[in-house]
């Protein structure tokens, strides 16, 4: 089973079958989503003790909480140890002293300890409170914020796991002042039918824009700033695509000050945030401008695999929900310690092309649905091609390729991963406290 | 009550703009808004504008290019276009202390595109102000029902 997953990927294309059957979905959750670092939550959702997010690990219903004893980050199986029903609704948060369960009535603290079991003298004489906690996620870690877990007790270090992706992580909290940022302006959701692998490719997709995105890059910008858009992922482009390992991936704008092209003067608030920007790094030459050079929304595109994106000013958390079936909830970023109205633009510049109303996510959500009719259907068409740039990459640190932003070297570094994780046996969704018989 | 509102001139009004809207007669219907005119959507998140992220929260300039949009060639989402019929009913109106109109009224919208049917409901919120023998939009919010759903396409106009 293990070899035909891996047979579906090969150098320069890839199988329909990955995307269109439901036993490889299935198997992802396994080999996926219970075997490497999923993204979970920003620890800003989590601020205060007595926090509480509902969220999912690939189709598992998981809770990130922190507790008001310890005030330390938990990440739990959101499933009550009597009959299973979830604690709290899907991607509900808000703060609560206890999780309880409203069939029966236990009653487990934000540790996943069980503390409360309605009418507890009729248990029997084996009964163990302490056996009966919350299902712990084994592995739960943060960098810079960005609160990872992985069902996989054997798995290697987040900060392994991450490798050549994190210095990205940095340059997108450092662009707040205080080097943190926050999760707190609410969520875009989007949704598709089809599979949640097209939501990742495309977020690092440099050739799609030109065309999709034509109508927002030549008909809208002409209109707004005089000048169309589309160079930027043009022929002489010098934007990168590229892979970073592990299935990390990166489009690289950072060559293009798009203030700068357009002539935009900067108004005093922006000046005031990129001089505490550069204050914090004094010590540091060149960094501070390094990170500036990320305001404006032309940085980077960042994945870490397998579900989250970094574009603009937005967290993109990818949900896969069945084989044919996706949400994608964006959540825009502020800064701490910049002007009101930095934060403001950036909640309008979010809106400006992300989200089900926006000038940009649309047409791409259309265009997974066309691919998802097509990949569907069309079975005699059995083969994706994936070879642009194969010929013209070049290395980049120790593990990573890149090519021209319109390659396709980021796709395959994602389908290389998504092929050796495929290929492992697979591991044990969790290590339960015991084996009842 | 006050005596002023002619309720029956803001349905009118009303009725006039979700024909628009459902004929895809847009310049006519951001003809409708003041050069102040302001288009919300909110988001699931409560709050303020200033912070919190809407689904649209458009000026009239941002209409204009969202307007832009519908007429090019290449705006696949609306290819086909999502075709709606609105229902606008319970209209109430008060006048506030700056004398604009305050109206709310409640709607349902019925979606159809590519044999798919759906609906929207929910509560729009207008301030409008007098210009002409009519009336002009300077605020329009619309309260969707389902506004902390996950959605796959609002590029048509709610």
């Amino acid at each position: 089973m293990a070899d035909l997953f891996a047979s579906l990927v090969q150098a320069r294309r890839v199988h329909r079958r990955a995307f269109v059957d439901p036993e490889v979905f299935a198997q992802e959750m396994a080999k996926i989503f219970s075997a490497t670092w999923v993204y979970l939550g920003h620890e800003s959702e989590l601020a205060v003790p007595g926090s509480y997010k509902a969220t999912t690990m690939g189709t598992q219903p998981v809770l990130l909480t922190r507790d008001v004893e310890s005030g330390r980050l938990h990440g739990l199986v959101n499933a009550c140890r009597h009959r299973g029903l979830p604690l709290a609704e899907d991607h509900s948060c808000g703060k609560k002293r206890y999780l309880v369960c409203p069939y029966h009535g236990w009653t487990f603290d934000l540790a996943g300890r069980l503390v409360g079991v309605p009418m507890r003298d009729r248990q029997s004489s084996d009964f163990d409170e302490s056996s009966l906690g919350l299902i712990k996620i084994p592995l739960l870690d943060s960098y810079r914020g960005f609160i990872f877990g992985s069902l996989n007790s054997a798995a290697p270090s987040l900060i392994d796991h991450l490798g050549a992706a994190s210095p990205f992580l940095d340059l997108f909290a450092d662009l707040s002042p205080s080097g943190k940022i926050r999760v707190e302006s609410g969520v875009t959701k989007y949704k598709f039918k089809g599979n949640w692998k097209q939501q990742v490719e495309n977020s690092m997709d440099g050739y799609h824009p030109g065309l999709v995105h034509q109508s927002f890059f030549e008909d809208v910008l002409k209109s707004r700033i005089g000048r169309g858009m589309s160079f930027i992922v043009g022929p002489e482009s010098p934007a990168k695509n590229a892979s970073l390992g592990n299935g990390h991936a990166l489009i690289d704008f950072r060559m293009f000050d798009r203030k700068s092209m357009l002539g935009a003067s900067k108004p005093k608030s922006e000046i005031d945030w990129h001089d505490k920007v550069r204050a914090r790094f004094a010590d540091r030459a060149g960094y501070a401008d390094e990170v500036i050079a990320c305001n404006g929304g032309d940085g980077f595109n960042l994945l870490i695999y397998p579900n989250l994106v970094l574009i603009n000013n937005q967290i993109r958390v990818i949900h896969p929900v069945s084989f044919d079936s996706t949400e994608v909830f964006a959540y825009p970023v502020t800064l701490e310690d910049v002007a009101p109205e930095i934060n403001t633009h950036r909640l309008r510049a979010h809106e400006d092309f992300y989200g089900p109303a926006s000038f940009g996510a649309p047409d791409d959500i259309e265009m997974f649905q066309r691919q998802w009719d097509g990949m569907l259907r069309a079975t005699s068409m059995e083969w994706l091609c994936y070879d642009r740039g194969l010929d013209q990459e070049t290395p980049l640190g120790d593990v990573g390729r890149e090519s021209h932003v319109s390659d396709e070297t980021a796709q395959r570094g994602v389908w290389r991963r998504w092929a050796e994780l495929m290929a492992a046996p697979t591991v044990e969704d969790v290590s339960l406290p015991e084996v009842l018989v | 009550m006050n005596e002023r509102i002619d309720l029956p001139a803001i349905e009118a009004f009303l009725f006039k703009e979700a024909q628009l809207l459902d004929e895809r007669r847009y310049d006519e219907w951001v003809d409708l808004f003041s050069e102040d005119g302001v288009y919300w959507v909110p988001s699931g998140q409560a709050g303020n504008v200033e912070q919190s992220v809407a689904l649209i929260y458009d000026n009239v300039p941002r209409l204009k290019e969202r307007m832009l949009r519908q007429k090019a060639h290449t705006f696949w989402a609306q290819q086909p276009p999502t075709l709606t019929t609105r229902l606008v009913s319970n209209v109430t109106a008060q006048t506030t202390a700056e004398g604009e109109l305050s109206v709310d009224s409640r709607f349902i919208i019925c979606l159809l595109r590519r044999n798919e049917s759906t609906l929207l409901s929910g509560v729009a919120r207008y301030v409008l102000i007098p210009r002409g023998t009519g009336f002009a939009i300077r605020k329009r919010v619309i309260d969707l029902q389902q506004r902390d759903q996950s959605f796959d396409n609002l590029t048509f106009l709610i």
